[in-house]
């Protein structure tokens, strides 16, 4: 079962994601974000990723609670407060910042879950096995590579920078400073990628408005296609419910 | 014979630079084209107009007439002189990749799947079938860069600097594929700075400077004359190693790369670093420099273990100029790039600036000290990798490969560099480039899987005919 489950069509994966995150948003707070970021949870670590996604949806969801409870319970807070450390604060305000912090992390690890566990190659195959145009297809592998690409494009630059005696120390401030030489060279380097990627796709043949094959089958059960068709309806059923409640 | 090319090109221009002018020649089918010339001359933009990629993804104007005889698409397969520029990322896999063209041309599975076997096969590079593209070697990579072309079965093969990045034996198969390849009727136009590679596989040679053509015939005709390079006489290298790297173990996950391999380097030498792609010669190098972790071993410069020490400490001690040096050059001008070094290590603005010049002057670039690193040819930007290297004067200068693609000038600059490295220190030259190795090191280390396979110092008289003589 989980074995099929890492192996699920990357259609299938999204349609259960676009789901997930729409019932995160639809179904009240907080049983809608803590159904679906448990769901969502649940699939990651059945899949192998699960560790990577709750760092991921904690990193997103945290900062976003602390920051809108800051802003709403102390900066401008509304309704009843009270003193801590001499303080206005409003502790009502806090909830609403949980529920919205709950949603973007619900959100983000359904998400996650898909990116994660999917090659992003995979992804690219799978739709174009339904027929969708090369310039989709490569804009599409191009976006899901692009922050693993940038990564390497940064590592390369500060291995340079290193080996020519540029010290980067440990810790955000160490990690700041080294960010600010490497920001400018970073920047040209990807567009400089970009364009190298250009002349490289169009010495193979690459038509933007044309259709590929594909070497690599990703298969594509007749269950997983109903499943989908079901995810897709329910996903509509769910946003018109949304609209008229 | 119907010509499978026929170029009749009055101008080649980026934006107002004229790159190329008056070049008139046909190709026909079988004919292997050998095209040759100073960096700068207008090679790379023949190949690319040849290829039909000019005023297309990259821009330029053309002035004149480009015909193709045959109606197939694509009218060429390319290799790129850069082949990681090959590279689309839409295959995770090599032969996933090297399937991105005919999967373009929308064949049928079973299709792709024989061109991309063919074409791994020809390129000898079969065994690469299931590895990452981003993982592989340069000389890995170059093989790859080939089956991608070959796998688009065009009637036209343009090849950019193919084996620039190849090992001798990988050259010589790769010379005698190509020869199958044009006696099967396919058409190659090879861009080599390689006269031994012109000589042996084509049948006529152009040859450019300055962006006209200078002459046209055969390889004999047109090239000079294979002039036997001696070793320069030097007086005898002392015993007592400048680097030391010992037992060193390193791997990438699960694949031993170095294994148990001890390598000295003496004070005032050059030692060429030897063997087939794949061996582990840049992975001893980086892992010198602190880019590859070492899992045991120890390695010391001028009796201090330097092993314990971040990259940047490092870096006083040992400096490295990358395999793909475009890579390695971050800055807006070839001078701030060079000055980059010396300010990391404390100098003043104004010292930085004064040693770079210094540094640009003998590797003869100081007519480029304000242009942009990235507007340059591959072969300058090594030479601007070089001088960046050297300028923080470090004792120990690593070059991986760095006379790929280099006209004979771009090596005598080389050359040069490393005559002042070895005044001040030592250099290890990682290189297929025999010639080169025999005239300028001093001795030689070869790698075998990991491991120095042979060794010989104090002779680099031995280098001969592309074998290592014991």
């Amino acid at each position: 079962m989980i074995e099929r489950l890492r192996r699920i069509n990357p259609l299938t994966a999204l349609a259960t994601a676009v789901l997930l995150v729409c019932a995160t948003y639809v179904v009240p707070a907080p049983i809608g974000p803590a159904l679906t970021l448990g769901i969502g949870v649940v699939l990651s670590s059945l899949t192998g990723v699960g560790r990577r996604v709750a760092i991921l949806a904690i990193a997103v969801a945290l900062p976003t609670w602390l920051f809108l409870a800051v802003m709403n319970a102390v900066v401008a807070p509304e309704g009843d407060t009270i003193r801590v450390a001499g303080i206005a604060v409003a502790p009502a305000a806090l909830v609403p910042a949980a529920w919205i912090a709950l949603r973007l992390g619900a959100a983000v690890a359904a998400l996650g879950w898909v990116v994660m566990m999917t090659p992003p190659l995979r992804l690219v195959h799978a739709l174009a096995q339904r027929g969708l145009p090369a310039w989709s297809q490569y804009l599409l592998a191009a976006s899901l590579a692009a922050v693993p690409e940038a990564r390497r494009r940064a590592r390369e630059v500060l291995d340079a920078q290193r080996c020519r005696g540029l010290a980067v120390g440990g810790g955000p401030l160490g990690r700041l400073r080294a960010a600010i030489p490497l920001a400018g060279p970073l920047m040209v380097s990807l567009v400089t990628d970009a364009e190298r990627h250009a002349i490289a796709l169009d010495a193979r043949a690459f038509e933007p408005r044309g259709k590929r094959t594909s070497l690599v089958p990703v298969p594509d059960p007749k269950g997983e296609r109903i499943l989908r068709t079901a995810l897709w309806a329910l996903t509509v059923a769910l946003v018109v419910w949304g609209f008229v409640r | 014979m119907s010509a499978v090319l026929s170029v009749d090109l009055k101008r080649v221009r980026y934006g107002d630079r004229v790159a190329l002018r008056d070049v008139a020649l046909e190709m026909t089918p079988g004919e292997i084209l050998g095209v040759t010339g100073p960096v700068g001359s207008g090679k790379t933009t023949l190949a690319l107009a040849c290829a039909g990629l000019l005023g297309r993804s990259v821009p330029a104007r053309i002035e004149g007439v480009m015909h193709h005889g045959s109606p197939a698409r694509p009218v060429a397969g390319y290799v790129f002189d850069d082949p990681a520029a090959q590279l689309t990322g839409l295959g995770g896999t090599v032969e996933e990749e090297v399937a991105v063209g005919p999967e373009n041309l929308t064949l049928p599975r079973e299709a792709i799947r024989g061109r991309v076997d063919r074409a791994l096969t020809a390129a000898d590079a079969a065994h690469l079938a299931h590895r990452v593209p981003d993982e592989l070697s340069g000389g890995e990579r170059q093989r790859v860069a080939l089956a991608c072309a070959l796998a688009l079965e065009a009637p036209l093969l343009v090849l950019d600097e193919p084996t620039a990045q190849l090992d001798p034996d990988a050259t010589h198969r790769f010379g005698e594929r190509l020869r199958a390849l044009a006696g099967a009727g396919t058409s190659v136009m090879l861009v080599s700075q390689d006269a031994e590679l012109l000589r042996t596989v084509t049948t006529r040679v152009l040859v450019l400077d300055g962006g006209v053509p200078a002459k046209l015939g055969r390889a004999s005709d047109v090239l000079p004359a294979d002039v036997e390079t001696r070793p320069t006489e030097r007086p005898p290298v002392p015993r007592e190693p400048l680097l030391r790297a010992e037992g060193i173990v390193a791997s990438y996950a699960d694949r031993t790369v170095l294994d148990d391999l001890t390598i000295d380097v003496p004070r005032g030498s050059a030692v060429a670093l030897l063997g087939e792609n794949g061996a582990g010669k840049t992975t001893l190098a980086r892992a010198i420099m602190g880019l590859v972790p070492v899992r045991r071993g120890e390695i010391s410069v001028n009796g201090r273990r330097i092993d314990h020490l971040p990259v940047h400490e490092r870096a006083h001690q040992v400096g490295m100029v990358f395999q793909d040096a475009s890579r390695q050059l971050f800055s807006r001008t070839v001078l701030e790039e060079v000055a980059f070094g010396p300010r990391a290590l404390g100098a003043s603005h104004r010292q930085a600036l004064v040693r770079a010049r210094e540094v640009l002057g003998a590797v003869g670039l100081a007519e480029l000290e304000r242009v942009h690193p990235g507007d340059l040819a591959p072969q300058r930007q090594r030479l601007v990798a070089i001088a960046a290297a050297m300028a923080s004067s470090p004792p120990v200068l690593i070059l991986d490969e760095p006379t790929a693609g280099q006209d004979p000038e771009g090596k005598r600059c080389i050359a040069a560099a490393i005559s002042t490295q070895r005044a001040r220190g030592c250099a290890l030259v990682i290189t297929h480039d025999l010639a080169f190795a025999r005239q300028v090191c001093d001795g030689a280390v070869l790698l075998s899987n990991g491991q120095a396979a042979s060794r010989v110092l104090h002779s680099a008289g031995v280098l001969h005919g592309g074998t290592l003589a014991m």
